[in-house]
């Protein structure tokens, strides 16, 4: 027989019980709807776990540290061998005062007026720069020679020296709550760094300026820990800057000609899925790693373990469903005895009688799950709306639901991915529960026909 | 060289189990059929007709012997192969009609025809060829239960001839129906198998059934007692 034969039988048939063909519908609609709203919960809490975890930092980002077991160092052999990694993108090695042998302060404002005893500098190559995802507040990044972009707080950091101590700095915390002041409510600070420049001192044990070197501020920076600290009250400059200031610096101070050592060194991956595999490669170089990635890893673990409950609890009612159709099938089969065998008798292919059940099985199915997975869209909104809390602000209407599935917030979502499965899933459902009663009805024998009653 | 007779069967013998009890129902049955023979299978409730006729069809496996049809061994198939023996060669007319409940009286009667797998269109002008021929051609689009058993009866006729078969097999065709509306259906029954020139194979304990074939073969206890030829019958 045709399929298109087979279906319109298939359709008669299910139409001629129409009452149980309903229920038998039900179910798996009750069953499809329960699993994917479970997912769609599952699936909500991972994307805001995600968006939570990347709003901590890069995710392609790998954090490389010497290891003082095996004694190694943050080079520029090793930066170079990093580079030739695969799938890593770019390597940012930062260098800092951090490890140098000389005292370095700022000066800033006519005569020096504006002083900072410690400078948070970081030195980083144009290329590493980019990669870094620093945010301007205003100009750009130090591109050129002896240019210098300023940390959004750095002034703040600066002390004026012509004021008494205890007032020559700007206080950013209110002094009654402890709290930040931010917006409105911020002081300004003594001094404006932008367009103008600052100076880096090098000074001796007396405290005497051995060497200085000035540069020009063309950017400030956006406050973010994740890239750096140099974005707070810190100083970004050009590597190329960094390395002759220091040596300049040291032989100022008679000290030996060296190359400062990286203080950091971060390696990015080209996508979030190759990370591990970088961090595997950087640890068997004998250093140690830190990324976001353990933190994903573990989260991912757990939303898996979540997703599996809620999926399971879904999958039982889906099960019943399941019950319901072969139960369906088989009573059906069992009142069809007689005609089955009519058809054997009539010639009708072993494999036409299965598949004709198996159809039938399946269509209930198919139907359950369409309507099952478009309910669910509903319902999610729904569980959107109740868990949001805006149920209250008025009656729920179409553009209400529109904005629930759209919007950031949910912890219901349910992916195309999800629609697709609860329809295949249910269609998967019916076809083995018509497996058993499909085989009851290939083994009726023809001479169900000859009987009489 | 003499041509192998249409249907022939070879010591035939079938036996149920049914616990520690055997009910020997066919002894051992040879049998040789012509073709465009109209035979009738008589004999008393009980004596082995339907299970003869059964297993000719090809319905159940003999405990014993073999049926040959058209020089196939019917007894050796599979139960696909039996399917497809079916489909192809053979028709069945049932006492209780057998008409499928979904299905419309044309539907009914094309249906041999889409296990065959022919298509719709032709499928469809064949039944209500048929079904014009035996009578019903405003009664196409009728569901069995809107029909009386003499009409849903000749829809079964209908269906058995749509194929064109060889062989047309009937179990007491007119078993649940009155005497004159028998009379009708054997007219017809009967005057098709002739027009087409079709072997039929009739089973009834009704001896005015058994008046219309060209031969009539009589069963007790599983065994023939009696094979009859009558040269003078012609419609
Ligand atoms: N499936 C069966 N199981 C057991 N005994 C059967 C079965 N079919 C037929 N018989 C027995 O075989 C004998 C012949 O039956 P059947 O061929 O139906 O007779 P008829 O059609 O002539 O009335 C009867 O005694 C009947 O009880
Ligand atoms: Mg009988």
């Amino acid at each position: 027989m045709s399929l298109t034969d087979l279906l319109k039988m298939c359709a008669q048939n299910l139409r001629r019980r129409k009452g149980r063909t309903f229920l038998s519908v039900l179910g798996v609609v009750v069953g499809c709807c329960s699993i994917v709203c479970m997912l769609s919960i599952g699936v909500g809490m991972s994307a805001s776990q995600e968006q939570w975890i990347s709003e901590m930092g890069d995710l392609t980002a790998v954090d490389v540290y010497p290891n003082y077991v095996s004694d190694t160092k943050l080079d520029d052999e090793l930066i170079a061998q990093l580079g030739e990694l695969p799938n890593v993108t770019a390597v940012a090695a930062k260098l800092s005062f951090d490890a140098v042998d000389f005292t370095t302060s700022v000066t800033a404002g006519p005569g020096g007026r504006y002083v900072s005893a410690y400078a948070d500098v970081a030195g980083y190559s144009q290329q590493a720069m980019q990669s870094l995802d620093y945010k301007l507040l205003e100009g750009s990044l130090p591109e050129r020679k002896g240019t210098v972009a300023i940390g959004e707080a750095f002034e703040y950091s600066l002390t004026d020296s012509k004021r008494p101590e205890g007032r020559n700095t700007v206080e950013l915390y209110d002094p009654d709550t402890g709290e930040e002041l931010t917006g409105e409510d911020r002081p300004k600070p003594f001094v404006s760094l932008s367009g103008g420049k600052l100076s880096f001192n090098v000074t001796d044990d007396d405290g005497k300026v051995i060497y200085t070197e000035s540069f020009q501020v063309v950017g400030k920076l956006k406050q973010d820990y994740n890239v750096g600290s140099e974005t707070d009250s810190g100083v970004l400059m050009q590597a190329e800057d960094f390395k002759a200031f220091c040596f300049n610096a040291q032989k100022a101070a008679n000290l030996k000609r060296k190359t400062p050592p990286y203080s950091a060194v971060k390696v990015f991956a080209d996508e979030i899925n190759n990370v591990a595999a970088v961090e595997e490669a950087i640890k068997g170089m004998g250093f140690e790693t830190s990324s976001m990635e353990s933190m994903r890893e573990s989260t991912k673990k757990e939303m898996a373990t979540v997703q599996l409950a809620l999926g399971g609890i879904g999958a039982v009612s889906l099960l019943v469903a399941a019950i319901g159709i072969m139960n369906t099938m088989i009573m059906s089969v069992s009142e069809r005895t007689k005609e089955i065998g009519v058809m054997k008798a009539l010639g009708c292919g072993l494999s036409d009688i299965r598949r004709l059940f198996l159809l039938e099985a399946a269509s209930i199915g198919l139907l359950g799950g369409a309507v099952g997975s478009a309910l669910s869209y509903l319902i999610s909104a729904v569980i959107d709306l109740i868990y949001l809390q805006s149920g209250s602000a008025g009656e729920v209407t179409v553009g209400v639901i529109a904005y629930l599935l759209t919007s950031p917030q949910r912890i219901s979502v349910i992916p195309l991915w999800l629609f697709l499965f609860g329809l295949l899933f249910s269609l998967l459902i019916g076809l083995v529960s018509g497996a058993y009663p499909a085989m009851k009805a290939v083994k009726i024998s023809p001479l169900e026909a000859m009987k009489n009653e | 060289m003499q041509q192998a007779p249409f249907v022939a069967v070879k010591g035939l013998r079938k036996a149920y189990v049914m616990g520690t009890e055997v009910v020997v129902a066919l002894r051992k049955i040879d049998l040789t059929i012509e073709r465009g023979e109209i035979c009738c299978i008589f004999g008393a409730s009980g004596s082995g007709k339907s299970t003869l006729l059964n297993l000719m069809a090809g319905m159940e496996p003999p405990t014993e012997g073999e049926v040959v049809i058209d020089g196939q061994t019917i007894t050796q198939m599979n139960e696909n192969e039996l399917a497809a023996f079916r489909r192809q060669n053979v028709g069945f007319i049932f006492q209780a009609y057998n008409l499928l409940p979904t299905l419309t009286a044309a539907e009914n009667v094309a249906l041999p025809l889409a296990f065959c797998g022919v298509e719709q269109k032709r499928r469809e002008a064949a039944a209500k060829s048929v079904l014009q021929a035996v009578g019903l051609g405003d009664r196409l689009n009728h569901y069995p239960t809107q029909m009386s058993g003499g009409q849903q009866q000749r829809t079964g006729i209908a269906r058995a001839f749509v194929t064109k078969p060889k062989l047309i097999f009937a179990d007491e065709p007119t078993g649940n129906l009155d005497s004159k509306t028998t009379k009708d259906i054997m007219d017809m029954m009967v005057g098709f198998a002739r027009r087409y020139h079709e072997t039929m194979i009739i089973v009834t304990h009704n001896p005015d059934l058994a008046a219309y074939a060209d031969r009539i073969i009589t069963l007790k206890d599983g065994e023939i007692i009696n094979d009859q030829t009558k040269e003078s019958v012609i419609v």
